[in-house]
């Protein structure tokens, strides 16, 4: 990336059926999927039947009965998809729906005018000039802007690739307040297994996601680095 | 920004950005301290002895222990933050030998975009968390990675040693182990009917 972001993470999120208790971090430990420094260094939050949430040295696990997100908040980000995958291959029959891989960015610029013009070339500002601009003066801006690439097939959301789901890239000026001029971006490389039965349970899941994480992750930076890009005009 | 989990919509796979703290639709312990209080205050109104209740809580003394009624495990709050790091350079890394002060490993250049092993290190065990130099066994995985952090306004160099606990052999990956296996035996013999496949 040719700007060093601010905040950078990773996360995976799940969306299905679990059973929160099991994800605690003894059992991580005796699958070996938190072991040494990770495990030692576990700060628990709350472990209760309808949610288990703790921290890593690296980053957030969460779990509740229909979500389950593990959040990698420091390099090297793969951990989150090695986490995400054994737990999965040691739960082949948990009832998984959708899936989302997330690449998270806060990067600073230089000033108000380098991030405005991140915002005024991907929404130009000529058409909402009464509702942005005041004495020609500027008023506002973009708060949020949403691209998805999706088709429509069999009545579902697919994306190019032929799975059902979604890419969505979001874009919007950072409200981390240590990133001076900040900008946020975020990629989520969603799939949607509902209404195939063989295709949702944990061990398809985990091979999808372990298929696909390098591609997401290269792919998601490509966005980030082209925003970068926009901003510092080279 | 907090995340609502009881708001969220069913099919959001977005996660919640970053430096989100426990959300607020979990806040259980907030409950149960409020149900504690206002059991207690009700005991007290009407005489109930609360000795038989205090035991080990951590609530202070003279507080009934009713947490355990909602099977919740209440731990201290550790602050942990997240310094900004810049990184410079990433390898992966596969042990070959390990020796008394040093492990010596072939990396694969990610920065660079490289795929195979390009280059050879000898890394000292000083470099990895005590806790992980058990993990150190020839054929195991790691990334090793160079970069700069800030904390509390001071910039330092650091590098860090990450072993991974890599996942299972999963089916796809099986499956292509076996065609890379056939391509070859079919360059070395000429026929790749003869294998046996592995999985």
């Amino acid at each position: 990336m040719r700007i060093p972001p601010q905040v950078s993470g990773c996360s995976i999120v799940a969306l299905g059926h679990f059973n929160p208790l099991i994800f605690r971090p003894d059992w991580l430990q005796d699958k070996e999927i938190v072991v040494g420094s990770d495990f030692d260094g576990i700060a628990i939050d709350i472990i209760h039947p309808d949610i288990v949430q703790f921290r890593l040295p690296w980053g957030l696990l969460q779990v509740d009965r229909d979500r389950f997100s593990i959040t990698a908040m420091q390099e090297p980000l793969v951990r989150a998809c090695d986490l995400f995958v054994k737990c999965f291959q040691y739960l082949p029959e948990t009832p998984i729906m959708a899936v989302g891989m997330n690449r998270e960015v806060h990067f600073p610029t230089q000033d108000e005018m380098q991030r405005d013009r991140v915002g005024n070339t991907l929404a130009p500002t000529q058409f909402w000039r009464d509702l942005v601009e005041s004495e020609g003066r500027k008023a506002g801006g973009l708060r949020t802007l949403t691209m998805e690439q999706s088709l429509i097939k069999e009545g579902r959301r697919a994306r190019v690739d032929g799975a059902f789901g979604w890419i969505q890239v979001k874009i919007e000026p950072s409200v981390n307040s240590s990133v001076p001029f900040g900008i946020y971006v975020h990629v989520n490389d969603h799939f949607d297994l509902t209404g195939s039965s063989k295709n949702s349970n944990g061990k398809i899941v985990a091979e999808l996601v372990a298929a696909k994480w390098d591609a997401t992750v290269r792919a998601a930076e490509g966005w980030v680095d082209r925003v970068m890009e926009l901003a510092s005009g080279t | 920004m907090e995340l609502d989990i009881n708001n969220r919509p069913a099919v959001e796979t977005s996660a919640s950005k970053l430096g989100s703290t426990v959300p607020r639709g979990a806040r259980t312990l907030f409950n149960v301290s409020r149900v504690n209080k206002r059991r207690y205050e009700g005991d007290q109104n009407r005489g109930v002895s609360t000795a038989q209740t205090e035991g080990n809580s951590q609530d202070g003394p003279g507080q009934p222990n009713l947490v355990q009624d909602f099977q919740v495990v209440q731990l201290p709050r550790i602050d942990r933050r997240v310094s900004r790091e810049i990184k410079l350079q990433e390898w992966e890394g596969q042990v070959q030998e390990v020796g008394t002060f040093n492990f010596s490993a072939r990396l694969v250049d990610l920065t660079a975009g490289e795929t195979s092993e390009t280059e050879e290190v000898d890394l000292p065990f000083d470099d990895v968390a005590e806790s992980d130099r058990a993990l150190l066994i020839p054929g195991a995985v790691f990334r090793w990675i160079v970069g700069y952090r800030y904390i509390d306004g001071q910039k330092e160099r650091f590098t860090r040693i990450a072993i991974r606990r890599l996942p299972m052999w999963t089916d796809q990956e099986i499956l292509s182990a076996n065609k890379e296996a056939d391509q070859r035996y079919e360059q070395l013999f000429g026929v790749s009917s003869g294998r046996a496949a592995a999985g």
